[in-house]
This record gives C-alpha cells, sequence and structure tokens, in this order.
C-alpha cells in the first residue's frame, strides 16, 4: 500500500497545527475526511484540503513534501508509524512523541523531541532552541527514546531532560543539558557558553574539548569507561559513522546545584 | 481626541476605522499594554473577540518568570519583608538597579519598622556590578571579576553549597568565600534580580540555592517590577484567562506559547495582520514595533505619529485613578490621578467601544 502523502500546495499565511496527522488519527479515514481536518491557527478556517494536496493510503507511513518553518507540531504525540519529511517543519516536531519514527529532510524549529518519551526522531539540518527540552505545560525535557540532529542545535539543548540520548552533529547553542536531571547528549561540534549549566545528573559526551568549561565542574582526570564503547556500537548500530572510543576526561558537576552529572571529554 | 493619518479627526471616526481594520484582520496582536487593571482586562476582551493574541511590550521577562514559578516553583518573598527583615540582600546583576534606582535606599532605611531575625548587621552583596552607595548602617561589597554573570551565580551557589569548584583568580575566591560564609550565616537571605537580565537556568540556580539555604536558614527571592504595569497585566491575564500574556484566543481554548506570541516574532514573519499598541501609563513609554497597520492608543500622541488610527487616551494614574501592580506592597493597588482629565478617554473606554462596533456589524 502506497503511503498517504501530503503535499503543501503554497506558503501558507499563518502557522498550521498539523498534530492530528498522525498514523493513530488518520488510519481508516476517507481522503475526504482527512481534508475536512481543520489545521488553522488563526481565527481565518484552514483545513487540510485547503493547504496540502493528499495522496495515498497507508497510514502508518506518512509523507510530507514541501513544508516549511511554519508546519507546527508534525508528529506531536505520535504513538507508533513512521513519518518522513521532505522540507522543514516548525515548532515542536515529535513533541510528547511516545513511539514511532519521524525523518525530517531540512531544519527543524524549537521544542523539537520536546518531552518526547519514546521513539525516534531524526533532523538531518539544524533545530532550533529547546530540542529535547520540556514542551509547554510541562515540568520535565525529553524523557526516553533518540534524537538526532545533523547541523547544529539552539540555545537550551536537552534542557531538564530526564532520560533518553540525543546525538548532535554540528554545534550546539548556549546551556546545552541546562538543568538535566539524567539521559546522555553526545556533542559532535562542540558547544557554545554554559554547557552542563545546572546539570544535576546525566552526561555530556564531547568528541572534542569544548571551547569553554564551566568552573563549577571539577576534573576528575583521564578514565576508562567501558559503556562509552557500548554506546559507539549501539550508535554504529543505528546507523551512525561514530567513534568514541573507551577513554575521556571526565568532569564532574555542576557543583553549583546537586554536582552528580559528567561532562565527558573523549581522551 | 484622535488623529486619522496625522490629520484630526473625531474620537469616532477614528473608533469606527480601528473596528474597520481588526475586524477584517485575520490574527491582531495587542502588544504594548503599558496600561493599567482595567485596560487589561479590556484587551483580553478584545483579543477573545478577534481572535487575537495578546503581548506586553516586557513579556520575554514576564514568561521567563511565568515558565520558572509553573516548572519549580519559587519561594519569593514581599519588598515590605526584606525591607524590614533580611539581613542579607544580594542583588545579582546590573537589572534591579536600572529598573529602580531607589532600590537599595528603599530597602535599607535608617529605621526599621519590625523586629528583625539574627544579630548580624544588615549587609548587600553586589553580585556582577560595582558596589553603589549604601546607608552607612549597611555593609556592602561587591563580587566581580573577569566571570559572567551566569558563571558568578554558579560560583556563589556552589560556594553557599560548600563543594569543590576550580577558579585561579584568587581575590575572587576570597570573596566567594566570604559571602558563601555570610549567606549561610543568615538569618533571612534574598536574592534579587531581574527576570529580564538572566536566563531561566541561572534563575533556577537562584532558587536552588534558595531551597538548600532553607533546610537550615530561611531565604528567598525577588524580582525587580516588569515595566509597563506588566507584573499587573500579567496576573490580570492568568486571573482571566487561566495564562499569562503571549496567549493566543484563537481558536476554542487559549493557547499560551512563549515563541509564538510574541509581538515582535508574530510583525517580522507577517504572521499578525495586525496591532493594538497600547502605550497609555503615566511616566513610561514602550517602544513600538513596526510591520503591519496599526490602531495606536497613546497617551502621549507624539510617541505614535505614524500609526493608521492613532487615538489619544487618558494616561493611567496621570489623567485617571488606576489600578496598577505596586512593587512596594508586591500586590495591585488603586493609585489617585496626578491630574485628572476627563476629556479623554481611557483605554478600557476604546477597546471596549471598538468590541461594540465590531458586535454590531458582525449582528
Amino acid at each position: 500500500m502506497s503511503a498517504l502523502v501530503f503535499e503543501l500546495k503554497d506558503t501558507p499565511d499563518q502557522r498550521l497545527d498539523l498534530s492530528p496527522l498522525v498514523p493513530e488519527r488518520l488510519d481508516g479515514l476517507s481522503h475526504k475526511d482527512i481534508k475536512a481536518i481543520e489545521i488553522s491557527t488563526t481565527r481565518e478556517t484552514l483545513t487540510v484540503g485547503d493547504a496540502f494536496k493528499v495522496k495515498g493510503k497507508n497510514a502508518q507511513d506518512i509523507h510530507f513534501y514541501g513544508t516549511d518553518e511554519r508546519c507546527d507540531k508534525i508528529g506531536a504525540r505520535l504513538a507508533g508509524g513512521e513519518i518522513f519529511v521532505d522540507g522543514d517543519v516548525g515548532s515542536q516536531v515529535g513533541a510528547r512523541m511516545t513511539d514511532g519514527k519521524i525523518e525530517v529532510r531540512g531544519s527543524a524549529g524549537i521544542l523539537a523531541g520536546a518531552s518526547m518519551t519514546g521513539g525516534h526522531v531524526a533532523i538531518r539540518r539544524d533545530a532550533g532552541d529547546q530540542a529535547a527540552g520540556p514542551a509547554f505545560g510541562e515540568t520535565m525535557g525529553m524523557k526516553g527514546g533518540l534524537l538526532t540532529i545533523g547541523g547544529d542545535a539552539g540555545e537550551l539543548l536537552g534542557e531538564r531532560m530526564r532520560r533518553g540520548l540525543v546525538v548532535v552533529g554540528g554545534k550546539a547553542g548556549d546551556y546545552a543539558g541546562g538543568r538535566m536531571i539524567a539521559g546522555t547528549l553526545v556533542l559532535r561540534g562542540g558547544a557554545g557558553r554554559y554547557a552542563g549549566y545546572g546539570l544535576r545528573r546525566g552526561s555530556l559526551i564531547f568528541t572534542e574539548k569544548p571551547k569553554d568549561i564551566l568552573p563549577t565542574f571539577s576534573d576528575s582526570g583521564v578514565m576508562e569507561f567501558d559503556y562509552l564503547l557500548l554506546l559507539e556500537k549501539w550508535l554504529r548500530g543505528a546507523g551512525m559513522r561514530i567513534k568514541l572510543g573507551g577513554r575521556a576526561r571526565r568532569l564532574m558537576g555542576d557543583m553549583a546545584v546537586l554536582g552528580k552529572g559528567e561532562m565527558l571529554i573523549l581522551a | 481626541m484622535a488623529k486619522k493619518k496625522g490629520e484630526e479627526a473625531e474620537l469616532d471616526s477614528a473608533l469606527e476605522r480601528a473596528a474597520d481594520l481588526l475586524g477584517r484582520a485575520r490574527f491582531p496582536v495587542i502588544g504594548g499594554l503599558f496600561t493599567d487593571i482595567a485596560g487589561a482586562a479590556a484587551a483580553l476582551v478584545l483579543a477573545e473577540k478577534l481572535g487575537g493574541a495578546v503581548d506586553h511590550a516586557a513579556g520575554t521577562g514576564l514568561s521567563r518568570a511565568s515558565r520558572v514559578m509553573r516548572e519549580t516553583g519559587a519561594t519569593p518573598a514581599s519588598f515590605g519583608e526584606v525591607r524590614n527583615r533580611a539581613d542579607t540582600v544580594v542583588v545579582i546583576g546590573k537589572g534591579p538597579l536600572e529598573r529602580d534606582p531607589d532600590l537599595i535606599a528603599s530597602l535599607f532605611p535608617a529605621k526599621l519598622g519590625l523586629p528583625r531575625p539574627g544579630d548580624n548587621k544588615r549587609e548587600v552583596i553586589f553580585l556582577g556590578l560595582d558596589k553603589v552607595r549604601t546607608p552607612r548602617h549597611v555593609r556592602s561589597s561587591s563580587i566581580r571579576g573577569r566571570a559572567t554573570l551566569p558563571e558568578l551565580v554558579a560560583l556563589l551557589a556552589a560556594n553557599v553549597r560548600e563543594t569543590r569548584f576550580d577558579i585561579r583568580d584568587k581575590a575572587l575566591r576570597t570573596k566567594l568565600d566570604r559571602a558563601g560564609e555570610r549567606i549561610r550565616n543568615s538569618a533571612f537571605a534574598v536574592f534579587v534580580y531581574d527576570s529580564a537580565e538572566i536566563e531561566e537556568p541561572v534563575m533556577h540556580t537562584v532558587l536552588e540555592t534558595v531551597r538548600h539555604l532553607v533546610l537550615t536558614t530561611r531565604a528567598a527571592i525577588m524580582t525587580v517590577a516588569a515595566p509597563g504595569n506588566g507584573d499587573g497585566v500579567n496576573l490580570c491575564s492568568t486571573w482571566t484567562c487561566g495564562l499569562p500574556v503571549r496567549t493566543s484566543f484563537a481558536r476554542d481554548v487559549p493557547e499560551h506559547d512563549a515563541w509564538a506570541y510574541e509581538t515582535d516574532r508574530l510583525l517580522e514573519t507577517g504572521e499578525a495582520d495586525a496591532l493594538v499598541w497600547i502605550d497609555a501609563l503615566e511616566g513610561e513609554g514602550a517602544k513600538r514595533p513596526k510591520g503591519a497597520p496599526t490602531v495606536v492608543l497613546s497617551s502621549i500622541p507624539g510617541r505614535a505619529s505614524k500609526g493608521d488610527v492613532v487615538i489619544e487616551v487618558a494616561s493611567a494614574a496621570g489623567d485617571h485613578d488606576a489600578a496598577l501592580y505596586l512593587a512596594p506592597i508586591s500586590g495591585i493597588g488603586m493609585v489617585k490621578a496626578g491630574k485628572k482629565n476627563k476629556d479623554k478617554p481611557t483605554v478600557a473606554d476604546v477597546l471596549t467601544t471598538i468590541a461594540e462596533l465590531i458586535d454590531a456589524r458582525n449582528a
């Protein structure tokens, strides 16, 4: 069965709330029913049929084409199935998702993977601020699953993250890993200022020495970490070309708060 | 009196034109909101009718403070408590004194009204700024260095907890050690900051420090009031619709999004196609953004000469009595007009009339 395809007709003049376009909501609906779903965010009513050409049938395999940064909440609360996006996406892609996979070929806006608890969000290019952070109304950031960002990430990456794994190919912005409670960030292109600010527990893994390290992180020296080898194996199994090795300099922090987190800088 | 495209026009005509503009708009934003509680309440009613959004010119700081409060809670102290009972006050950054240059004089009066806990002489610690003049009976010190303000906050927090941290600057280390000891030994330490100046993770570190201190003593935070009755407007929004400013009324239920409903962003991206800009408080002015047809409600017409529809309104607390957020009582109180002037309509009058005109057209 062919994928269910949504092709954006034109640049929308308002932000679109695409959170209803997930498999569990669309399964079994006719094209007519799907086209009648409201996606407007202003008082001017806009339906799926107004904004998108709809083709195909398989609601477990949804494809978006021609999307831009006004297409918000793609795959929000996704509980299974796959979503493929050929274009940029707006805010909250994959926010609060529990399972399934979202692949974005372009860049994402703020709050990508916010408060997600499972599944995989893969963003080929950049992600905006607060990726894997707390979604609006939530008290914690990402609580499980995998978020991969091929390009750069904005500020407050993984803020208040509770569990899960984030891998950034480019540079992360300021306050990466801020107030993390647990979970792991792998930062392959360094980070801006104040990485790990307010870190309680959890791990920030730098493949290169970051430019700035907070003075409230305490150097524990270079050590062997078997779990880095396991993580490397797991990441390679997930299709990522990455080398972590088993040795890293460990800094404990943030001593301004609980101080049971760690920064690992590969040695 | 009202102005239309720079020319004098009757108030009725301006109101009609404003109603036309807003009635046609797809997604208007009501911004600035330098107004009293009645003006804010009328703005919320109009926003709901129009399916638009509300924001305040000080929305960035207000949103940060709201998010911090919602996420982890906070332990704020009232101005009176700090003035009468705090033995140690830590002023974080330049923001608090820029917002209120008389803050130190107000917090440290020569005579205290209430008994104060502990035996410490009162002290103020300036973190990330130079010492300013303090009354004779108050000790003061300043902690500065090459470190940035977020780093200084983290270092002081670590010192209060007596955990290990690495700095090479011995002079800074000595100052931090002394401040940390003083704060630990305080009967009531209060950290003062401006939510518009420091980022959320930094605020949370301050709050974590307070939570650590209250295990053994008393501690709290005090934030300086936002400009333009921001705290009053934010409270009014919260008690009216359950959400702070930067809320949209376009859909079935109000939706708060501190990023999506920021005035400047909405105008820059063209997502908002009309703006209602309210700037009507005695003594304060808000800088108006551009980018959409605008209805300007201003108490100083000179501030808004290029608006599409300009309506001169009375200034709250200048021309008419007004309910405003008052920092000294940490609450909302009535402020008498400086010089009553009934010739000009209030913001609430104008917004209510515009809402009625829109209703009449839709009837």
